[in-house]
């Protein structure tokens, strides 16, 4: 896709925000709650992200990404809110039995697509039905929620 | 553009003799909340002219039920070697809001009825949920004597009603029928749970922890995909670590539903 990308691991609430503030695309693989992403060193709430003007696209392969707390944004909400160009989560659960089926697979299927030049939404939603296509379910991943639908990250 | 009027057409004239058929369906509501559609169906033909095949489609190996595709302007179109539709999907981002419109549950049945013409031969039940971006996602699966067939589509409608993505799976019909399987010969959802609970208690809990799932409900759906035929059983648990630290997870298990063999254990993330 034309970046060079860099891997981190057991990242912190520090980190996983000052990425955020610096990257171009970011994907967030870890569990999540509502308004809420785990990270090593405890929560990062989405009230304590800070603004992303550069950024052009956020994945957060979490549980509940894209879901509101009470009386507040969801993560991938306030990515957009905060500068992204897009942003993509899930409303529910999402799951998997290995690293490469499940919901990980919906991930594999959505940068291919993305490669290709589609739009994160027209990406999202192919990506649900190749997995749907590669193992008879969703995976939760049917409550997918983008933000910034016409945005190409390629 | 000749493509895709012919391919569009030919939809809308065929949806159109279904409303003049009309058809009676049931509906009602399940206990996840989807909208559960069940009717019998009648086969009718549709894409006769397709235009051009441009290549082979290798794209998803053994696990796609077709293997050419052919474009018009708006869709990739993909078939399988008796011409029978089996997916479609955009390709440009500024046509999002056109295409095929598919904007009441009939139309998405008669689409699923159509791309699959004379191949149907069981009666079609349509599960729906909608997307965070409140796009429709359908499920629409055939079944004989209650037990899918495989053959089976996802179909995924845009909010404005339109077509966004679709993909169809057609059934080894052949090997369902050596199966020679009905509901007697399927062990209960009941006792799927129990063997999938069992399992978890063993290889997913932490030692001298134990699982508990809050008022023992849990979903369970008896489907069929690439020739197996299994309970899909999905729930919300608590499970314990000896110390009495607790997290919650669900997990969607797929239990083989004649030998009770465990195929799969998807937990949350």
């Amino acid at each position: 896709m034309g970046y060079s990308t860099v891997r981190a691991e057991l990242t912190t609430k520090d980190v996983l925000n000052s990425t955020l503030q610096s990257k171009k695309v970011v994907h967030v693989l870890t569990h999540g709650a509502a308004g809420v992403t785990s990270c090593s060193d405890g929560l990062l709430y989405a009230t304590n992200i800070g603004s992303v003007p550069s950024l052009k696209f956020a994945f957060f392969e979490t549980c509940h990404s894209a879901l509101s707390p009470s009386g507040g944004k969801s993560t991938v909400k306030t990515i957009k809110d905060n500068g992204a160009s897009a942003s993509l989560g899930f409303q529910g659960t999402i799951s998997a039995s290995s690293s490469s089926n499940g919901c990980h697979y919906y991930v594999v299927c959505f940068y291919g697509n993305a490669m290709e030049g589609k739009t994160v939404y027209i990406s999202a939603v192919n990506a649900l039905n190749e997995l749907y296509a590669y193992s008879g379910g969703y995976y939760g991943c049917n409550s997918y929620m983008v933000y910034g639908t016409s945005t190409t990250i390629n | 553009m000749k493509t895709r009027l012919i391919i569009v057409l030919s939809v809308l004239a065929t949806v159109t003799v279904f409303i003049i058929l009309g058809f009676n369906s049931t509906h009602q509501n399940n206990d996840e909340g989807e909208n559960v559609i069940t009717r019998c169906i009648t086969p009718v033909g549709i894409l006769n002219d397709k235009g051009e095949i441009q290549r082979s489609n290798s794209r998803w190996g053994n696990s796609y039920a077709g293997d050419e595709w052919f474009q018009d302007d708006i869709y990739n179109y993909f078939i399988d070697k008796s011409n029978h539709f089996i997916e479609a999907i955009y390709l440009e981002a500024e046509l999002l809001g056109k295409g095929i419109l598919l904007d009441s549950e009939d139309r998405v049945l008669q689409f699923f009825q159509m791309n699959f013409e004379d191949k149907l031969r069981g009666d079609i039940t349509a599960f729906c949920n909608k997307s965070g971006n409140n796009d429709s996602i359908y499920e629409i699966v055939e079944t004989v004597d209650n037990i899918e067939t495989g053959t089976k589509a996802s179909i995924i409608i845009n909010e404005e009603g339109y077509l966004a993505s679709a993909v169809f799976l057609l059934a080894d019909y052949e090997a369902f029928e050596e199966m020679d399987l009905d509901l007697d010969k399927v062990i209960t959802a009941q006792q799927a749970m129990t063997i999938v609970c069992e399992e978890i208690q063993e290889n997913e809990v932490p030692e001298e922890g134990f699982m508990r799932v809050p008022e023992g409900k849990y979903d369970a759906r008896l489907k069929t995909f690439k020739g197996v035929v299994f309970w899909e059983i999905t729930f919300s648990s608590v499970i314990y670590d000896k110390s009495g630290t607790s997290f919650e997870t669900q997990f969607i298990c797929r239990v083989e539903a004649t030998t009770g063999t465990v195929l799969e254990i998807a937990r949350s993330l």
